[in-house]
Formats: C-alpha cells, sequence, structure tokens
C-alpha cells in the first residue's frame, strides 16, 4: 500500500535525511513493535465476505496509515506534526497494551510485601547464625570475632537479601501473569467494564451472590506457613552461603573447630543450585498456600506438583549427584574417640544406598501425608 | 501545581465519559478519524493515541464490530455498535441520565 504521497523530503533526523514516507514506517513501527504479536482478528473485505486471519500489528500498521493521512490532509499539516500530535510511539503502544504494565500488580502487591518481610526476617537469622558460628569458629581474640561476626553479617545479609528479593519476586510475577486467585474475597469491586464481560448486562449486588466462607477447617493457618517460609528461607541462605556449618564441631576449651561437613563442599557449586531450586519449589508452594489462606483447588494443584517435584528433586539429590561427604562417618569417628556406631544409628549407613533410600522414604511419607491432608481438606471443605 | 490539579482531575472526569461519547456516535459505522472529527465537532475532544486502542478494546469486548474497507484508496477500518453493543449503550444511557440528574441535583444552586 502506497502510504502517502511524499510532499517534504527535507528533514535530517537523528538517522539521517528522512521523508515522510520513512518517518511514518519508523513512526508505526516504533508503535506496533511494542504491541503484543499474539492474537488474531477477523478482518473482512466489504467488496467480497473474504474472512482473513491477520496479526494484529498488520492491522494497526494500516489503521495507523491512514489515520496519519487523514490527519495530513484533513488538518493540512506536516506528517511532521501529525506524529508530534499523535505522540511519542511508545505512549501510544503502550495504550495498546492496556493496563498490564507492572510486574505486580495491585491484586499481590500487599502479599508480595508481606511475604518479602517474612523472607527478610528468614534472612536476617540464617545471616546472625552464620555470622555468629563463623566469629566462633575462627575466634582467637574479641576483636578477631567482631571482625569476622561482622564481616560474614554484612556478606551474607547483602547477598541474601538479592537472592530472596529475586526469588520472591520471581513467584509473584509468575503468580500475576497466571492470575492465580490469592485471597479469601467476594468478587471484585464492580466497574463498568464488568458490563461488558461475557455475564448478563446488568447484574446488581446481591447478598445472595457472596461466595460461602471457607469452612473453619479448611482455612489454612497463616502461621504454619509464616514458619514454613522462615524455615526454607533460612535453610537455603544457610545452604548458599554457610554450607560448612552442616557438620560436626568441637570445642578444645579455647575455640571451636570444624571438624567434618556432611556435604561434599568440593563440589558444593554444582550441588547448591539444584538443592535451592527444590527449595524454591516448596517457597513457591507455601507462598500459594499463604496469598490464598484455605484449601482450594489452586492449592491442592499446587501442593501435589511442588511434592512430585521435590521427591524428583530429592531422589536427583541422592541418587545422581555427589551430595554428601562420604568420609564424614569416618572423620567422625576419628574425631570423636567412638570406635564405632552403635546398629541402630543411620550414620552406620552413611555413605550407602541404605542411608539415601532412607532418607527418601522418609521425605516421601512425609510429602503422601502432606499431600494426602491437603487433598482431602480441599474435597472434603471446599 | 493548583492548575496540574485541576488538569488531572479534569481529565479523570472525561475519561470515564469516552466509552459512552464513543458508542453513541457508532450506530453507524464509521472509521477512526471519521470519530475523531465528529467527537470534536460536537465538543468532546479525544486523542487518536486514546481513541484507537479503545476501539479496539470495545472490539475485543464485543461491544463494537470491524469492517475492512479496501474499495477506497485508502484501506479503512470501519467500526459499528453490535446488538450486545447496543443493549449496553442503552444501558449505560439510562445510569448517565440518572447520574446526571444527581449531579444536577447535588450541583444545583453551586455555580459559587
Amino acid at each position: 500500500m502506497e502510504l502517502l504521497i511524499c510532499k517534504h523530503v527535507r528533514i535530517i533526523g537523528r538517522y539521517g535525511k528522512l521523508n515522510d514516507k520513512d518517518m511514518i514506517e519508523r513512526y508505526i513501527y516504533e508503535v506496533i513493535k511494542r504491541v503484543p504479536q499474539e492474537g488474531t482478528n477477523t478482518r473482512k473485505k466489504k467488496s467480497g465476505n473474504t474472512n482473513q486471519t491477520s496479526e494484529i500489528r498488520e492491522e494497526i500498521r494500516l489503521e495507523l496509515a491512514s489515520l496519519i493521512e487523514d490527519m495530513c490532509d484533513a488538518e493540512d499539516c506536516s506528517v511532521e506534526e501529525a506524529l508530534e500530535k499523535l505522540g511519542a510511539p511508545y505512549e501510544f503502544a503502550k495504550r495498546y497494551r492496556g493496563d498490564n504494565c507492572y510486574l505486580i500488580g495491585p491484586e499481590y502487591y500487599d502479599n508480595y510485601l508481606w511475604v518479602l518481610k517474612i523472607a527478610l526476617v528468614g534472612i536476617g537469622i540464617s545471616s546472625l547464625i552464620s555470622a555468629i558460628v563463623q566469629g566462633i569458629v575462627g575466634f582467637g581474640n574479641y576483636i578477631d570475632f567482631f571482625i569476622d561476626f561482622f564481616t560474614e553479617l554484612l556478606v551474607t545479609f547483602t547477598s541474601g537479601i538479592c537472592s530472596i528479593m529475586t526469588i520472591v519476586t520471581i513467584i509473584f510475577a509468575v503468580l500475576e501473569r497466571q492470575k492465580v486467585k490469592v485471597s479469601i474475597k467476594p468478587e471484585g469491586k464492580w466497574t463498568v467494564n464488568d458490563l461488558t464481560k461475557n455475564i448478563p448486562a446488568v447484574k446488581p449486588w446481591s447478598p445472595l451472590a457472596l461466595p460461602p466462607v471457607p469452612d473453619k477447617r479448611a482455612i489454612i493457618k497463616r502461621g504454619d506457613s509464616v514458619v514454613s517460609i522462615i524455615f526454607i528461607t533460612v535453610f537455603m541462605a544457610l545452604l548458599l552461603f554457610a554450607p560448612q556449618l552442616f557438620g560436626y564441631f568441637s570445642y578444645d576449651g579455647q575455640r571451636l573447630q570444624s571438624i567434618a561437613c556432611v556435604f561434599n563442599l568440593t563440589e558444593w557449586s554444582t550441588i547448591a543450585p539444584v538443592f535451592c531450586l527444590f527449595l524454591f519449589i516448596g517457597l513457591t508452594d507455601e507462598i500459594i498456600r499463604l496469598v490464598t489462606g484455605y484449601y482450594c483447588k489452586p492449592v491442592m494443584y499446587s501442593n501435589i506438583i511442588c511434592n512430585i517435584l521435590q521427591i524428583a528433586g530429592a531422589v536427583i539429590l541422592f541418587k545422581f549427584m555427589p551430595l554428601w561427604n562420604t568420609e564424614f562417618a569416618t572423620q567422625l569417628l576419628n574425631n570423636t574417640g567412638i570406635r564405632e556406631f552403635s546398629s541402630g544409628d543411620i550414620l552406620r549407613f552413611w555413605g550407602s544406598n541404605v542411608f539415601d533410600n532412607i532418607l527418601l522414604a522418609g521425605i516421601c511419607a512425609i510429602s503422601f501425608i502432606e499431600t494426602g491432608i491437603t487433598i482431602y481438606k480441599t474435597l472434603k471443605y471446599t | 501545581m493548583e492548575k496540574d490539579l485541576l488538569e488531572g482531575l479534569l481529565s479523570e472526569l472525561r475519561r470515564g465519559t469516552l466509552v459512552l461519547c464513543v458508542l453513541s456516535q457508532l450506530r453507524e459505522a464509521r472509521y477512526g478519524y471519521s470519530l475523531i472529527q465528529s467527537l470534536e465537532g460536537k465538543g468532546v475532544s479525544i486523542d487518536a493515541n486514546t481513541l484507537y486502542p479503545l476501539l479496539r478494546r470495545l472490539e475485543q469486548q464485543g461491544l463494537l464490530c470491524s469492517e475492512w474497507n479496501t474499495e477506497e484508496a485508502k484501506p479503512r477500518k470501519y467500526y459499528k455498535r453490535t446488538v450486545y453493543g447496543d443493549n449496553i449503550f442503552a444501558e449505560l444511557v439510562k445510569q448517565w441520565n440518572c447520574l446526571s440528574a444527581s449531579m444536577s441535583e447535588l450541583l444545583g444552586g453551586m455555580e459559587n
């Protein structure tokens, strides 16, 4: 299509000489590149009744082209003036995109801030634990203790805050995109726009339209979720920043010494991200429970999926990754004076398949019980 | 500062009436720019960068339907109210009249 008869070929733009046609094409391109590409529309030609599926962008391109031409003709203005009147292309495109231009919208914002605060408490606790232990392990005198303590606190807390803010933000951004219903509340506030949805044109609010209050037995206690979120956050932060704390320490009367770590620290840079990924899945599940507030289908599906993924994660970690320090049991025996572990001691099976299988069985049992309770309460009380 | 505040409030006030303004003009099919002119002729100013996305949204919501006319020199997209749009429009007009009467009642004698 011929966009416009080129009346003015004189403007020197930032990227070289521009004629009117170039200017229009550039303007339209700048608009439509910011408009979501997906979606189709039906274009009918008056002359025929041919239905054609065309991209939204192509339709907008044609509409804008004729609009600019119309403006120039009717208002007897130059292309440049018409485009200035239309405003910046990114502003134009923003209106096409509607109001979904935020990462976390008002519906989720309060819960987002709330979870962030809880997670920050978790990071604070883990940083403090890590710093205290670090200070004690390297204890020589009080000056060294305080230097170690504050250095560790600063490093762990700063990196922890960055990590947890990213993780929580990603989770809520996904919830926002997927529009997971997150709170117990009646239908949203009525607006004129509601008239245009696929509901009767006039639907006066009535108390009868109020959704039922969830059964008390279906309510998920916020305290439970908060404890779980803090626990997972602390655990995740310690795994990332102080895995050496998971081990055996001895005090020789003067200083605390790290004797043996349960984890394989030489491979930790590979293991830690995988470990944290599965904790992240657990964290997502807890956040969904917390913000939803009661047992319902989304909570049930989330719990089933997350627990399946976590069991799969446990299998990967225990069976396919060098998670454990295989020398831990030996190092423990050598440094504690114990000759051998008693027959019922789980450490007797350290490094063997039996040990991994016992842990896996425990994780599976906990997951099954949790999922079973969730399914039961969801189906029975909602 | 006061001017900005006033402009913001006026813009908010006008924004709420735009859907009704646009629907009122689309009993017969019109293309975007002719709609701008028609509204301006009746004292309602609307920017193209507001109107075109609004037309698309109303079409997606089923209030308007559109047809491309490619018979003339320029291909143009003509918008028109659907039957559903007619119903909604009638309801909006009814609400507007109620609102207008209430506002007149509220503001009567408050010119100063």
